[in-house]
């Protein structure tokens, strides 16, 4: 279950998105995330999500291996749905139970929500699922450079995000075998209340910690091994390299941005 | 042959604070007293000790990670307390932990073995060449677009080995870099340790309780409550049975065996550490 | 109590592309008091397989039957199969996380519903059992040796006072001496507490030594199975399977065919010790 967790996580693969500059990519996503806040009517969810089908497509990633993602942040996306449903007030009322009503326009709001939340994940995720750690942070340092000026450590902030991603699988891979270490030993970690279920997640939490600092210790010490002095002089393997295909998504990014815009103004 | 490594009364003490009884004490340890050795470039030196020994509080400093309380070390001629030189040793001499899991940076191989290249600024077309060159050495080039969760420890601690032999050390630390790993994985990483060290010249120091992986070793460290106890070639050190268990150490079964035969009566010589030369011993006797 | 592993089967990620099948129609069973050893490389099932014994895995097909009864048959009787059947993982230290050590101890036999004093008393006879004495009840379990925390791990499922102990490589990064401390351990709580005993390693020289029969699994499936005698005198097979035999089998080996009159099945330095020096004598 906690395996499924595909948020943060690369997928390894040679496709046009996997290519493409992380740059662009952190624009592009950005730009999906801005529009799905102005996003109204069923013209712009329809071609958002067209959009976003089409990003899937060229990612080369599963399809399968993308909705497993959703899958572990259900319950968010139902809890959203539901707190829409009943604090929506409308005019059209389908349902009532003393104070608390269902209308029509609770149900179109929660479906909206339901829906704007998964492109969230998803287009975020696909950012992730594309971009290595290593190019991510690369291109979150290069943009972020601006701000160094006033004092901002890119470079360092771009370190750190890169890290914790790397970890990300080795501290879930821990955490079930925790839990399950726990289970052998009678942790019952379902029933009970709310108090006595997170009194329940001491015995997980500790150990997780202690191992994460023990990690975070170790690790240190490698870098500081492998010469690692913080961000400066730093030179790259791979430099990042604008080409031919960078352009066509920036321009696929426009075109979308535009649309939407279009959508929005005028219809 | 010139010296990689030389120390001279070298000491290490830390404290530990502990609560006991609601009581704060404050005990000082020390973990290495006095320690005077020199290792020379290109050999292929053990050092064993049992878990708290002190070896890997010797393996941190020759990285300059941990710098002596009282008495000198030098890694290839550096001081390590002289912060000036402390990116020339740890260019000349690497290290490899333990747990391949928390020592590698990246999330892709290739990307990991350039880590080091890049912090001290190389020019990314000889990067490339380093890191091609790295991940041939040890055997793990098919596996450079891969996710390292995805490899099997052995696998990723040869990617760990890669990583600092794209910093073209001249010497290699390896601190238990196999106390993880299964017998497979186990195989590989002291496979790759010896290739390195024979056909790259590389100067190896290799810090182990599996006595196993020090029979081909050029010499034996043994190290003991901090303090070098006994220090000679495999023959010299494997053999003296009784004083290795003593440290908490096995030897070889076969030298056992012979030794024990030898305690009983029985002619034969106790400088066996392989099965073809204890076949050959015993059927001297015949 | 005798555990009957009947016809288990397990596919991960079943129904997806990445399908695999850790274990294929396994069929075992465990007497009360024996010591069974599981041998196999990394990636062969091991693992998977003691996981179903504690049911914190459930089968694809096929049953785990405790006493006649299938363990995955009754939910709320997982607890009393966990208790019975005591499972120390690989690395168990890093599962410790109390203040103190004797309250470590005593957080499985706690949950297993034993009343605080009941705990207690089994916490201190099991910290006595690993060889921890007073001292060490009222210390903090970070503060510890690698070896003692293991130790500490150990204790805290031997407190739940299980019938069957299953230990995943219990000796794996500790140095020669607390191996033999855990072999001592394990040693004690067999004559002490009449346990049956599971263990998966690595080392062909441990379980020859004190297993009465390994099970040699290798891709999911019962490759070998028998007494240390009958495995080990399928060195081939075992190498193929990227195992091997214990050191002295393979001198026994060299000797006889050197026209030595040597027997193959010797596995330990003592056992060597005395047949060569009945031969040179």
């Amino acid at each position: 279950m906690i395996r499924d967790i595909t948020v943060g996580q690369y997928y390894a693969s040679d496709s046009f998105m996997h290519r493409l500059d992380p740059r662009v990519k952190i624009i592009g996503t950005m730009a999906f995330v801005v529009m799905l806040f102005i996003i109204n009517d069923v013209y712009s969810y329809a071609f958002s999500i067209l959009a976003l089908a089409f990003g899937i497509y060229i990612s080369k990633v599963p399809v399968e291996f993308i909705f497993r993602g959703i899958k572990s942040i259900l319950f968010i996306v139902f809890l959203t749905a539901f707190l829409n449903i009943i604090t929506t007030r409308g005019t059209h009322i389908i349902l009532k139970f003393g104070i608390i009503s269902v209308t029509y326009e609770g149900i179109l709001m929660a479906v909206k929500m339901v829906v704007r939340l998964i492109m969230l994940i998803i287009g975020s995720s696909l950012l992730t699922l594309t971009t290595t750690p290593i190019q991510l942070t690369d291109g979150i340092e290069i943009l972020l450079k601006p701000f160094s000026k006033i004092g901002l450590p890119s470079a360092e902030i771009a370190m750190m995000m890169s890290i914790a991603l790397r970890f990300v699988p080795t501290l879930l891979e821990e955490t079930d075998k925790i839990i399950k270490a726990q289970q052998a030993r009678g942790a019952d970690f379902e029933s009970g209340g709310i108090i006595q279920k997170a009194k329940s997640l001491v015995p997980v939490l500790v150990p997780l910690f202690v191992s994460a600092f023990r990690r975070a210790d170790e690790l240190a010490s490698a870098m500081e091994a492998r010469c690692y002095r913080g961000g400066n002089n730093r030179t790259r393997m791979n430099k990042i390299v604008f080409n031919k295909n960078d352009y066509k998504a920036i321009a696929a990014i426009i075109f979308y941005v535009v649309v939407i815009c279009f959508i929005i103004i005028f219809v | 042959m010139s010296e990689m490594i030389k120390t001279e009364n070298l000491s290490y003490e830390y404290s530990v604070t502990y609560e006991e009884k609601n009581k704060t004490t404050t005990k000082k340890v020390l973990a290495l007293d006095n320690i005077n050795i020199s290792i020379e470039k290109g050999s292929f030196v053990a050092i064993l000790g049992h878990n708290g020994s002190g070896k890997s509080t010797l393996a941190k400093h020759i990285n300059a990670l941990i710098k002596p309380t009282s008495g000198t070390i030098w890694v290839n001629g550096y001081d390590t307390k002289d912060e000036k030189f402390i990116w020339d040793i740890r260019q000349s001499a690497g290290m490899v932990f333990q747990n391949p899991d928390n020592q590698i940076v990246a999330t892709i191989v290739e990307e990991d073995v350039a880590f080091g290249p890049e912090n001290v600024g190389i020019e990314p077309n000889e990067i490339k060449k380093r890191v091609d060159n790295a991940l041939n050495a040890v055997n793990i080039n098919e596996f450079r677009k891969s996710v390292p969760s995805k490899l099997s420890g052995g696998q990723k601690q040869r990617v760990a080995i890669a990583g600092v032999l794209a910093m073209k050390p001249e010497c290699i630390v390896f601190d238990e870099p196999t106390a993880m790993l299964d017998p497979e994985g186990r195989r590989d990483v002291i496979n790759t340790i010896k290739k390195l060290n024979k056909y790259e010249k590389i100067t190896t120091v290799l810090i182990t309780h599996y006595m196993s992986e020090t029979v081909d070793a050029d010499r034996i460290i043994v190290i003991d409550d901090g303090h070098i106890v006994m220090d000679g070639t495999p023959k010299e050190v494997l053999t003296q049975v009784d004083r290795m268990k003593s440290f908490g150490l096995e030897v070889p079964q076969v030298t056992e065996i012979a030794y024990n035969l030898r305690k009983n009566g029985i002619d034969i010589k106790t400088d066996i550490l392989t099965l073809e030369e204890m076949v050959v011993a015993l059927c001297r006797l015949k | 109590m005798p555990i009957e592993v009947s016809h288990l089967t397990h596919l991960y990620n079943k129904g997806t592309a990445m399908e695999t099948k850790a274990l294929d129609d396994i069929n075992l069973s465990i007497n009360d008091g024996e010591f069974v050893a599981i041998i196999g490389h990394t990636g062969s099932g091991k693992s998977t397989l003691i996981q179903h014994l504690n049911a914190l895995i459930k089968p694809t097909s096929g049953k785990i039957l405790l006493d006649g009864e299938d363990i995955n048959a009754d939910k709320t009787k997982l607890k009393y199969i966990r208790q019975k059947i005591g499972l120390v993982f690989q690395y168990p230290e890093y599962q410790l996380f109390e203040i103190t050590v004797l309250k470590d101890v005593c957080y499985g036999p706690i949950n297993m519903g034993f009343s605080n004093e009941e705990a207690e008393k089994a916490a201190k006879y099991a910290l006595k059992l690993v060889g921890l004495e007073e001292n060490f009840y009222d210390k903090s379990p970070f503060e510890l040796s690698g070896g003692q925390k293991r130790r500490v791990a150990i204790a805290g499922i031997l407190a739940m006072k299980p019938k069957v102990l299953i230990l995943d490589e219990p000796t794996a990064g500790i140095d020669p001496k607390g191996r033999d401390e855990i072999f001592s351990v394990i040693e004690r709580m067999r004559s002490e507490m009449d346990i049956t005993v599971i263990l998966v390693s690595h080392s062909m020289e441990d379980v020859a030594r004190y297993a009465d029969r390994i099970v040699v699994i290798n891709d999911g499936k019962i490759a070998l199975m028998g007494t240390p005698k009958d495995v080990f005198s399928n060195i081939e097979q075992l190498e193929s399977m990227g195992l091997a035999a214990p050191q002295t089998s393979y001198l026994m080996r060299e000797l006889r065919d050197k026209g030595f009159d040597v027997p193959l099945d010797v596995y330990t330095v003592e056992e060597s010790t005395e047949i060569l020096y009945n031969l040179f004598k």
